[in-house]
């Protein structure tokens, strides 16, 4: 493991203030955690020059608009698109809503979306509440018994009355990484629009949304190591410009008179109201120290803690882990069943001994009842995870099998 | 937050031993209601059905369902404690009675884990109140 990860800790507060008890962060899935650097950012912006944007001509309202404007262009930088491709949203749920009120609402009865069957609550109900208003309907595409997508089922699946292709990038149950730029290429044979779900890709893999070649591609900071209440919408120029935005008033005008109103340009289009300036300069500050670890880097530290993990979980009796075998095809999230054990309970009595895990049915209800299980345990790896917490992970693991299995 | 050792509390022999075997578990037919009530934070359900005399106390109960140790335990030990006592002697139980049981405290997103189970009663007879039968159900004999 490179050198650079053993350091990566002292840049995170919260590992330095757990007064000395074991503390192994492993939710990376649920939410990252945060480096000094995003802190500072934000306490600077409410501390030096809180100001509103794009408003006043004063001083630190420039500089305010600046920055703001600035953490377009880095973003715009980090994921490979033009400065007015990304737009700021509070999260990835709220830019999956928007495409489907923007573009969902031009469908028309009998039109068809195409879903996965991996898919996150946000990246679902969205389509469902667009289909009762449509009239379109949802077809799934299917996955493998070992969770990877079944491009055979998504070849059949494809056809022309498939409007839209909606896919997360990688799963947050599953770790499967799906393949966006085939399922792109495919469907804009068809004329479909392409949406990459980048919620739990963005942040742990290099992601270049134009390599993609998906039309938008979504994700949210506080999974990247920024702020909550901060996602991004990336989406072609030409599409963006002939999208309706779906929230209108303030900052997001041209003109406006008694009667009717224009609309700014991009991004602002999509912009209404003050946005959550602290947070999205957070936000930049959490990308441009991804960028200085480099993505590559946290790909290949995140890689092998996932063999690793795997390696060790597998070869435990009694323990089922979903998702595809081969550790170095899938991301750092791993989901596991134990045999007579809850996964609740497992969660508990992992999180007294101070692992963080998730159990739950991780906000994928339909995934969890094709794989036929009521709820999963999940651990999930990020840039701060040393192979040290999961080795000591796997040992309470163990150390709860034999508890429930003294009876 | 519940303490590691109140963590291991719960999770001891005895307490394992009726997880494994519950007792009053199944679905009762006839019965006076019967209810499912899921926690869809974490995936624990219950089904309840219960059978009321014309005192209006439980004569049988029955539980079926799957999840957590404290959910399913806190329904075996409440469906045995819900034996013989009225409605209302029922519906003014809480959570304090399910630690009580348990012998551990709950904290938390446990807590409603453990009273799934009185939630899960509380909801079922509110649909009996509801429901334009329910004269008829009370008059209901063994």
């Amino acid at each position: 493991m490179s050198n650079k990860f053993s350091f990566i800790r002292n840049d995170f507060p919260i590992f330095s203030s757990q007064n000395g008890k074991n503390f192994a962060y492993l939710d990376f899935a649920s939410t990252s955690q945060t480096p000094q650097s995003v802190l500072d950012a934000m306490n600077e912006y409410y501390t030096s020059y809180r100001a509103n944007i794009h408003r006043g001509v004063y001083a630190i309202s420039e500089r305010a608009t600046q920055a703001v404007e600035e953490s377009h262009r880095v973003a715009a930088k980090f994921f490979g698109v033009n400065d007015e491709e990304v737009i700021f949203t509070k999260n990835a749920t709220e830019s999956l809503n928007f495409l489907a009120f923007s573009i969902g609402n031009r469908l028309k009865k009998g039109d068809e979306i195409l879903l996965s069957r991996m898919e996150h609550h946000s990246n679902l109900v969205p389509w469902q509440q667009v289909c009762k208003r449509t009239g379109a309907v949802i077809r799934f595409i299917e996955i493998d018994r070992e969770g990877n997508l079944d491009m055979e089922s998504f070849d059949i699946l494809l056809s022309s009355k498939t409007k839209i292709i909606s896919i997360c990038h990688m799963s947050n149950v599953l770790g499967t990484i799906n393949p966006i730029a085939e399922i792109s290429a495919k469907g804009h044979d068809v004329n479909a629009i392409v949406i990459a779900d980048g919620s739990q890709s963005a942040g742990h893999m290099p992601v270049n949304v134009k390599s993609l070649r998906c039309d938008f591609y979504v994700c949210s900071s506080h999974k990247m190591y920024g702020p909550t209440g901060v996602g991004a919408l990336i989406g072609r120029k030409e599409l963006l410009e002939k999208m309706e935005p779906v929230e209108t008033g303030g900052g997001m005008i041209s003109s406006v008179t008694d009667t009717q109103s224009t609309w700014n340009d991009l991004p602002w289009k999509f912009e209404a109201g003050t946005p959550n300036i602290a947070g999205i300069i957070g936000f930049r500050a959490s990308l441009e120290y991804l960028s200085s670890v480099g993505m590559d880097h946290i790909s290949r530290h995140e890689k092998s803690l996932t063999l690793t993990a795997m390696r060790l979980l597998s070869s435990m009796k009694g323990l089922r882990v979903f998702g595809p075998s081969d550790g170095i095809k899938r991301g750092p999230v791993i989901s596991f069943s134990m045999e007579g054990i809850h996964p609740h309970d497992v969660a508990n009595m992992l999180s007294q001994r101070g692992f963080c895990v998730r159990a739950g049915h991780h906000c994928a209800m339909p995934l969890m009842a094709f794989l036929g299980q009521p709820a999963l345990t999940r651990m999930s790896f990020g840039i701060t995870t040393e192979g040290e917490e999961i080795d000591q992970c796997v040992a309470a693991l163990c150390e709860i099998q034999k508890i429930f299995s003294r009876t | 937050m519940n303490s590691r050792n109140e963590t291991d509390a719960l999770y001891r022999e005895y307490i394992l031993e009726i997880y494994r075997n519950p007792k009053n578990f199944g679905i009762l037919r006839p019965n006076t209601f019967c209810h499912c009530e899921k926690n869809t934070y974490c995936g624990d359900s219950i089904e309840l059905s219960v059978r009321l005399n014309r005192d209006q106390k439980v004569s049988a109960v029955r539980y079926h369902g799957q999840g957590c140790v404290i959910s399913q335990v806190s329904a075996s030990l409440m469906t045995q404690t819900m034996k013989g006592k009225t409605v209302q002697q029922i519906l003014e139980l809480s959570v304090k009675d399910i630690e009580t049981l348990l012998g551990v405290h709950l904290s938390g997103i446990r807590i409603r884990c453990g009273a799934l189970i009185l939630k899960t009663f509380q909801h079922g007879w509110k649909k009996v109140e509801k429901s334009s039968r329910a004269q008829k159900y009370h008059r209901f004999r063994e």
